[in-house]
């Protein structure tokens, strides 16, 4: 069975990247807008792995990962989030809020697709 | 995640089917602890394990010294292939127990690598 | 990814949109930070997209802007009119940057905004630390070191599973990494009722041999870093040099498990150190278990190496043995030359060292042409990928199978080798082999098999590439022919005749142009290569059953061993490999058949190309000739010379640029005594003649 996972990220341009990049790879995808529109769908849908972005209206990054890591569906799921190199604040940042690992942008589809080997096997 | 609990005459068997990671550990946990309660000596069926990582194994290992430490039995009677691999990528194949208590019977003496 | 550049591109456009709003709100309320955060994030993303597809200068000029409003939501910053104006008309060159066809960008512009903003952004404190993602650092580890043992203790924190971490992803990974052992240590876990299931309770001992150094088993764990206990340490290699491995104790000692202090206490004792230092309690099973892993580790790992060193190998730049092969060849010359000497001078003694040193001249040459030698096989396996991705593209399911991977050819002929022997097994699948349901439907297993084998004979390596596939539709290639005007329409041909067609320059029978074939490449350019390297090609196929090509290729292009021979006053090499035989040809034996150029050896008559008449020489021919008499595929083709001189070893010369074309001619070499003798290339003779005879 295809593994799920979700993009979270304000750009539309940045979710079909990465859409691209793993439906190559054979995963089924998820997008979600922001952090709010995540956890919405996150209620209804079984979601193995999530990769988000920390800039974003509503419900940013770190906002998400501290209330995915709260609730008990998606407790344990891996999260990667998306950082700059300007950013490393907020990179300890979402680590202290539970982020499985990070993917400084810009990344290459392998950089993804290795990151993802990494932490979903 | 799927258990049930078989009786028998000779002792019990727990039949733990599915996936069994982390997110269904907490349960996990429950049906060892009802099962070992009710019976003397206790089989862990794994014949249908499909998936499971580090905390199943923990649980397994750390049931399994609490049986020796009350005088009872806990074994894995049957294992899927899925599961042996997990003992192997876990490193947890050995040729002696852990602890003293186990040192001897240990759940997972006798594993290999190319298990 | 065109696609994917436009949805930036409109995506870009809108978030400008959106910039420039903010930016004016902004320069009303330059208080509100959320407006400043709301700039910062449309500046984050049009450089992080930008970057990502492809517009690397976009990204480069936003990174400063997108820097001084970090600052500005920081409070190292205050928004000025400034910093509005200017963003405003960054708005505008990166609009002018992101469009199809760069409308109405100015250079000028943004540069000046480009060294202003970078001005301010560059009053921030330098924060120094460039990140770098684990890929990167991968990366830079890629390059070959040492192999190295290391032994790493690693021991997450307890709440480990909460950052969605899955511990043995990453014991699989160090498994890729190199040869590991690792142990999993169980003994913290707590009794059962005190335990928390989702907690991580266990450790793990691991000892790596790796040549992928420090820096690729650290960026294994890049995301735990600080979520774990990572000791790493590199066993020292002072038990390389086979001294004994370490002992039980010492690495006990080493890894901090045992105190020095104890470890002697122990050793007082009468038994087993493991079992006293368990039984004493000092140390759980498990750590001595660990420790005893790592003993074996490293033995086995010297174990490996050991044996690594008696079929060691040195890596020598190519160059070097060419030049040698070169030296070896103006040597052999020299010899030559030397012996010719000695054999004119009659003296005993230099005739003596002659002979030692064309003995230790051939050794020589020998042991230089078998270091060019490689074995075929590093190019079958490069096919084994190209069958399996084409196969997959074009729907058929196809098996390569190889044989002789260890038959060896000179490195030269094997690089050259490579594209001919690709294009074959690509007509093999394109051509050859049918698509599964017609291999059913004819009765064969669904999986194709191309047969790629190669063997020595004699001189000569002999490659065949064998399909059992729709064999060669005879029809086709003949109306095919027909209308590229190669043959006539009522030309009667056999078999083989029709299938030397397919190397008719631009012959192509594929009904329709596919990635594989049709592209422009055929089979004339693959005979060409194979000619260029002295080798032969051959078709056989049966139609159904599927079709065999054989390639015949010479073990060196070096040196070769020749038959020397005079005609008036030039001296000719035949390849002495495919010499059979030299018989004499008398006046007499010319008029018994009657001036036709065939002569009759032991009942059998062999035609014959007299070489005096070919090339054209002066003089005429002397009453008794000599006949070498040549096997060429499957028949005999005799060569008419003056005289037979004798066995020479060929250094081959390859002709200058004017002569390279000439057929018949293969190269020249130089004799002993400094004159150039041609090397002809005798199947290429003789289809020249047979054509002569053809057309007259």
């Amino acid at each position: 069975m295809a593994k799920t996972i979700m993009t979270v990220d304000d750009s539309t341009s940045v979710r079909q990247m990465v859409k691209f990049t793993l439906s190559g790879a054979g995963y089924d995808v998820v997008e979600a807008v922001d952090g709010r529109d995540a956890l919405a769908k996150l209620q209804n849908t079984h979601v193995d792995m999530m990769i988000t972005d920390l800039n974003m209206p509503n419900l940013d990054g770190i906002g998400l990962i501290r209330a995915v890591r709260s609730d008990t569906s998606h407790k344990f799921m891996p999260i990667i989030m998306l950082t700059t190199e300007s950013q490393d604040t907020k990179k300890q940042d979402g680590k202290a809020a539970g982020a499985t690992g990070w993917i400084v942008k810009p990344f290459k589809p392998e950089q993804l697709l290795g990151v993802l080997k990494k932490v979903l096997g | 995640m799927k258990h049930s609990i078989v009786k028998e005459s000779e002792g019990s068997t727990l039949v733990l089917q599915g996936d069994l990671s982390i997110e269904s550990a907490g349960a996990v946990k429950e049906a060892l602890q009802e099962a070992m309660e009710q019976a003397e000596s206790l089989a862990v069926d794994l014949s249908g394990f499909d998936s499971g990582d580090l905390s199943f194994l923990q649980l397994l290992c750390s049931a399994h010294r609490a049986s020796v430490q009350n005088n009872k039995k806990l074994s894995i009677s049957k294992q899927s292939d899925a599961f042996k691999h997990l003992v192997v990528a876990a490193g947890f194949c050995r040729a002696k127990g852990c602890t003293e208590v186990s040192a001897e019977n240990c759940l997972w003496i006798g594993g290999s690598e190319d298990g | 990814m065109d696609n994917a550049k436009e949805i930036f591109r409109e995506e870009a456009y809108e978030l400008l949109e959106e910039l420039s709003s903010t930016l004016l709100e902004l320069e009303q309320q330059p208080d509100d930070l959320d407006l400043v955060g709301k700039a910062f994030r449309a500046l984050h993303t049009i450089k992080g997209s930008g970057a990502m597809f492809g517009f690397d200068e976009l990204a480069g000029f936003v990174h400063d802007i997108e820097t001084v409003f970090d600052r500005i939501r920081d409070g190292g910053l205050q928004v000025t009119k400034k910093i509005i104006d200017l963003t405003l008309a960054s708005c505008d060159v990166i609009k002018s940057m992101v469009s199809p066809d760069g409308e109405g960008f100015n250079a000028e512009l943004q540069k000046q905004i480009s060294e202003q903003f970078a001005l301010m952004a560059e009053e921030k404190a330098d924060t120094g630390d460039e990140e770098s993602s684990p890929e990167e650092g991968t990366e830079n580890a890629e390059s070959e070191k040492p192999l190295t043992t290391h032994r790493i203790r690693f021991r997450p924190e307890k709440d480990l599973f909460l950052s969605g971490t899955n511990p043995l992803l990453l014991l699989n990974e160090l498994r890729d990494l190199g040869d590991c052992s690792i142990t999993g240590q169980t003994d913290e876990i707590p009794p059962f009722a005190e335990m928390d299931p989702e907690n991580c309770y266990t450790y793990w001992d691991i000892i790596i041999t790796t040549d992928r150094g420090m820096a690729a088993i650290k960026d294994v764990f890049i995301f735990i870093e600080d979520g774990c206990n990572l000791e790493i340490d590199t066993i020292k290699p002072e038990t390389e040099d086979g001294a004994e491995s370490k002992k039980l104790g010492e690495i006990l000692v080493e890894r901090g498990d045992v105190t020095p202090q104890t470890l002697d206490h122990a050793l007082g004792a009468q038994k087993k150190i493991g079992e006293v230092l368990v039984e004493t309690g000092t140390v759980g099973v498990g750590i001595v278990a660990s420790a005893l892993a790592e003993q074996e580790h490293v033995k086995r790992v010297q174990g490996e190496r050991k044996q690594f060193e008696v079929s060691s190998s040195i890596r020598v730049a190519a160059g070097k043995v060419d030049t040698l092969v070169d030296l070896v060849g103006e040597m052999v010359t020299v010899q030559a030359r030397l012996t010719q000497t000695a054999a004119r001078e009659k003296n005993p003694e230099l005739t003596m060292i002659a002979e030692e040193v064309e003995r230790l001249t051939a050794e020589l040459r020998d042991n230089t042409m078998s270091i060019r030698m490689l074995p075929i096989g590093t190019t079958f396996s490069k096919f084994k990928r190209v069958v399996r991705d084409l196969s997959a593209e074009l729907g058929k399911d196809v098996a390569l199978i190889t044989e002789g991977a260890e038959t060896e050819l000179d490195k030269t002929v094997i690089e050259r080798l490579g594209d001919p022997l690709m294009h074959l097994i690509r007509n093999c699948i394109d051509h050859g082999i049918e698509p599964p349901e017609a291999r059913e439907a004819a009765g064969k297993p669904r999986q194709g098999t191309i047969y790629l084998s190669a063997s020595h004979s004699g001189a000569h390596v002999v490659i065949q590439i064998d399909d059992d596939g729709a064999g060669m539709n005879t029809e086709a290639i003949r109306g095919r022919a027909i209308e590229r005007d190669l043959i006539k329409p009522d030309a009667v041909l056999s078999d083989k005749e029709i299938f030397e067609l397919v190397f008719a320059p631009g012959f192509s029978t594929a009904q329709k142009v596919t990635s594989v074939s049709g592209r422009g490449v055929g089979m004339d350019v693959v005979r060409q290569n194979i000619d260029a390297l002295r080798g032969t090609i051959d078709i056989s196929s049966d139609k159904s059953k599927g079709t065999t090509v054989t390639l015949k290729l010479p073990l060196t292009l070096a040196i070769i061993d020749g038959l020397l021979v005079q005609v008036a006053s030039s001296y000719y090499v035949l390849p002495l490999s495919i010499v059979e035989e030299c018989i004499e040809l008398s006046r007499e034996d010319i008029e018994e058949m009657h001036g036709k150029q065939v002569a009759k050896v032991r009942g059998e008559l062999v035609p014959y190309v007299c070489l005096r008449e070919h090339f054209s020489l002066d003089g005429s021919r002397p009453s008794l000739e000599q006949i070498a008499i040549c096997e060429l595929d499957d028949q005999r083709v005799g060569f008419v010379v003056d005289s037979v001189i004798g066995g020479h070893q060929t250094v081959i010369k390859n002709l200058g640029k004017m002569y390279r074309n000439i057929d018949g001619l293969s190269g020249a070499t130089i004799l002993g005594d400094g004159t150039v003798a041609l090397i002809l290339d005798p199947g290429k003779l003789a289809q020249q003649v047979e054509q002569q005879v053809a057309v007259a």
